[in-house]
């Protein structure tokens, strides 16, 4: 496992960077199995604590979400971060693409957007840990309704965040985990 | 370990359901990767130490291995300083081939067979990891001072490359200059810790999360390939277009990547294709670069397009020598698919290579300068090919010029050829300034069809020809649009300052417009000249629309695709013209002068 360094440059392999309140709180127990499958922040307080410095997490959330949705500039999300970062788009013409700026502008209002976190277990049958989270992948994508992403086109792709914790704790899953999953070694 | 069996399995899995890349880039041939013709020459790596393989270093010789059948990985790589001491040259080549006979002490260097850079050592370790014994080098399996042997070999990379194993990309390098080596931590998705609460809300420890599969993946692949340096040469096009399956390393991870497939990382996460995904993202991804060669004739030319759009830009050290050479590979897998779309009995396309062009392919004329740039003639090119321009920096270092096709109408308007082509007459060139020896024309016959052979030619095209005027700049950009409407023209105006165009009989009406890529015509705005040039019509629509602004009753009006030439003086040549730059023209008084304008024969240089 990495080195935790004190350094604070997201270019540590580690960050450990400040966490905001809201992280500082993240209760992987909510994500018990038998729960509900959904838990997530406002967006907007997502952006807020990454474009201040004050999050890692929420830097690193942000900055995957993103990536992933450069091609859709009236999503939830870009214009979110447009309204944060007080930069605008012209609107487009009468066609398609400002009939869902409109649909988005007015589900947003009415539904809040969040960033929504589930996870991804693995197949432990660890029949002495039936505690066990089991959690191997936990996943975040922007919505209005966690459940709607099929029909809500303001939505973001998923990104998906492989998880390992510290030896000795066992709720996450006994399965090893491959972090940097593309590198390699002779 | 179980990296290399990844990279097994995800061969297997791409040998078995991928037609695509089992065949060659023309669709002409399959090919096995099991089963391979192997090249000429290939470098034969061991392990040392079998009994501790990741840590044994390697031993190398070089194999004539022609006619035999095996299995070989292909590298492409960038040349560095210690490539070139690595190389193979006559004086060491009969040492390499014939170990026993060499001297290895360090003095009598003539007769030692020198040492290979980290980088080949890393790629020998690779293919012996990997159960493949041979590695094709082009700085060690041609020898690089013998001319015969260079030019029987270059023709030869399309091949060497469709049929290796894999080819390994060194798209990045580690200090020491090999492949395989410490990462450098900074380029690494970055890790966030998370403090762990257990069931009693106490915390108890830590989590860590990494970005995983499509962002990071995308983002590493945007910076890592899209944006290396190794895509940004010209001699990579070719190994990157026709490599069946390539391996790419970069800082901050390994990439798979097949032609019928985005790429991957060794777990299987793909890369998602982004519309920005780097300077050199159409070549890394290899959009629309190739696919078309099992499609028509019409297609495979305007697959051509996208190959000169991307090659162009491209940077080459040699840059005279090497310009059209580079590409030798990439012709003839063309070449092999038109020839295949050719009628039976002859299986000889109408359309022949030509100095990047093809015969018989009007549109292919009309290349237009695609970027900004101070530009410089390339010797020995004839100036109707996009290879006779390049760009020039500051430090007046030669450098690709982008070129670029506007977008074709032929979907929605008839477009009709307006000139005819004669057979292009080849001129030997001088290869020690690349200047054309028009004096030895007479009975000149290449010895191969591709190469530095063939690159001047003269082109004899019958068409009409006009006299007209071409201004300075548009007075706004309101008019620069006025003209690009009227002309159909839907590419991006930013790149090029185009030119007012008009007949000396028109009082100045503008008719047309001019980019100009000659560099003559590249001149500040202080001196704001008119030039007289000559307009070669290449082809027509005749009914393009708009034409109720020009006072026409039908409400369409004729667009003419123009070369803009000067005429020159050859000896042995009557009627040469120069080409300094293409454009449309439009207007009634365009077409009546053009009716009444018989077509005449004249020779472009």
């Amino acid at each position: 496992m990495p080195q935790t360094d004190n350094a604070s440059s997201h270019h540590k392999p580690v960050n450990s960077m400040p966490l905001c309140t809201r992280c500082s709180h993240f209760n992987i127990q909510a994500f018990a199995k038998d729960g509900f499958p959904y838990r997530g922040y406002p967006l907007q307080a997502v952006i807020r604590a990454a474009r201040s410095g004050e999050c890692s997490f929420c830097s690193m959330i942000l900055e995957h979400l993103i990536l992933l949705d450069e091609d859709n500039p009236q999503s939830h999300l870009n214009r979110q971060v447009r309204k944060e970062d007080k930069k605008s788009l012209p609107l487009p013409l009468p066609s398609e693409e400002l009939f869902s700026v409109i649909r988005h502008y007015v589900l947003a209002t009415v539904v809040p957007v969040w960033v929504h976190f589930s996870v991804k277990r693995g197949n432990n049958r660890d029949e002495d840990n039936e505690a066990s989270l089991d959690i191997v992948e936990v996943e975040a994508f922007v919505s209005t309704f966690s459940d709607a992403r099929r029909w809500d086109s303001g939505r973001t792709n998923p990104i998906h965040l492989c998880v390992a914790a510290d030896e000795g704790i066992n709720p996450i899953s006994k399965t090893q985990q491959t972090f940097s999953y593309h590198s390699f070694r002779t | 370990m179980r990296h290399y069996q990844a990279i097994h399995e995800w061969h297997r899995t791409c040998r078995v359901g991928h037609d695509g890349c089992n065949q060659t880039m023309s669709g002409c041939e399959k090919l096995d990767a099991e089963d391979a013709l192997l090249p000429t020459r290939c470098v034969e790596f061991q392990l040392l130490d079998s009994q501790n393989p990741w840590t044994s270093s390697v031993s190398w010789k070089l194999r004539k291995t022609e006619g035999q059948r095996g299995k070989y990985i292909a590298l492409s790589h960038r040349w560095v300083q210690e490539t070139g001491q690595a190389s193979t040259t006559k004086e060491n080549y009969q040492c390499r081939i014939d170990n026993n006979s060499c001297s290895h002490t360090p003095r009598d260097h003539l007769r030692t067979r020198g040492t290979l850079s980290a980088l080949f050592l890393d790629a020998g370790r690779f293919a012996c990891h990997l159960g493949i014994p041979f590695v094709w080098i082009d700085s060690v399996c041609i020898i690089q001072d013998d001319k015969k042997d260079w030019a029987s070999e270059s023709v030869k990379m399309a091949d060497y490359y469709q049929r290796s194993w894999i080819t390994l990309a060194a798209t990045a390098t580690s200090p020491t200059g090999g492949i395989f080596g410490h990462h450098n931590i900074a380029n690494m998705p970055r890790i966030t810790r998370l403090p762990y609460m257990d069931k009693g809300g106490d915390v108890n420890g830590h989590f860590y999360v990494q970005a995983a599969a499509d962002a990071s993946l995308t983002r590493n692949y945007k910076e890592g390939i899209s944006g290396s340096e190794l895509l940004g040469r010209g001699w990579v096009h070719q190994e990157w277009m026709l490599s069946r399956r390539i391996f790419a390393v970069t800082e901050s991870g390994l990439f798979l990547q097949c032609r019928s497939g985005l790429p991957q990382s060794l777990n299987g996460h793909t890369v998602r294709n982004q519309n920005d995904g780097g300077p050199h993202s159409d070549l890394a991804f290899r959009a629309g670069l190739g696919s078309e060669l099992t499609s028509s004739s019409a297609s495979i030319l305007k697959g051509w397009e996208q190959v000169v759009k991307t090659y162009s830009r491209s940077k080459i050290t040699k840059f005279e020598q090497d310009r059209l050479v580079a590409l030798t590979g990439i012709t003839i897998e063309f070449q092999r698919a038109l020839d295949s779309r050719a009628a039976p009995r002859t299986r000889k396309s109408r359309h022949r290579h030509v100095c990047g062009l093809w015969t018989d392919w009007h549109r292919g004329l009309l290349w237009e300068q695609a970027e900004a740039a101070n530009t410089v003639r390339v010797k020995g090119f004839p100036t109707w090919s996009w290879l006779s321009i390049a760009a020039q920096s500051q430090s007046n270092t030669i450098s690709g010029l982008g070129v670029q096709w506007a977008d074709s109408h032929d979907r929605w308007y008839k477009e009709s050829t307006s000139c005819t082509f004669g057979t292009p007459i080849p001129i030997p060139v001088q290869e020690s300034d690349w200047s054309p020896r028009f004096g030895r024309a007479r009975g000149y016959s290449p010895n191969v069809p591709y190469g530095n052979e063939t690159r001047f030619n003269i082109l004899p095209i019958k068409g009409s020809i006009l006299s007209v005027l071409v201004g300075y700049n548009f007075d706004n950009l309101e008019d620069i649009k006025t003209a690009a409407s009227m002309t159909l023209y839907h590419a991006d105006l930013s790149h090029s300052p185009w030119k007012p165009v008009s007949l000396e009989t028109g009082a100045g009406k503008v008719t047309g417009w001019a980019s100009l890529e000659h560099p003559d015509y590249h001149v500040s705005q202080a001196r704001s000249p008119t030039y007289r040039l000559f307009a070669l019509v290449i082809s027509i629509i005749p009914e393009a629309p708009g034409g109720y602004g020009l006072g026409n009753l039908t409400g369409s009006h004729a667009v003419y695709h123009v070369l803009y030439l000067n005429k020159i003086r050859i000896s042995g040549f009557r009627e040469c013209y120069e080409r300094v730059g293409v454009g449309r023209l439009f207007g009634n008084a365009i077409e009546r002068l053009i009716q009444d304008t018989p077509k005449v024969d004249i020779l472009l240089v």
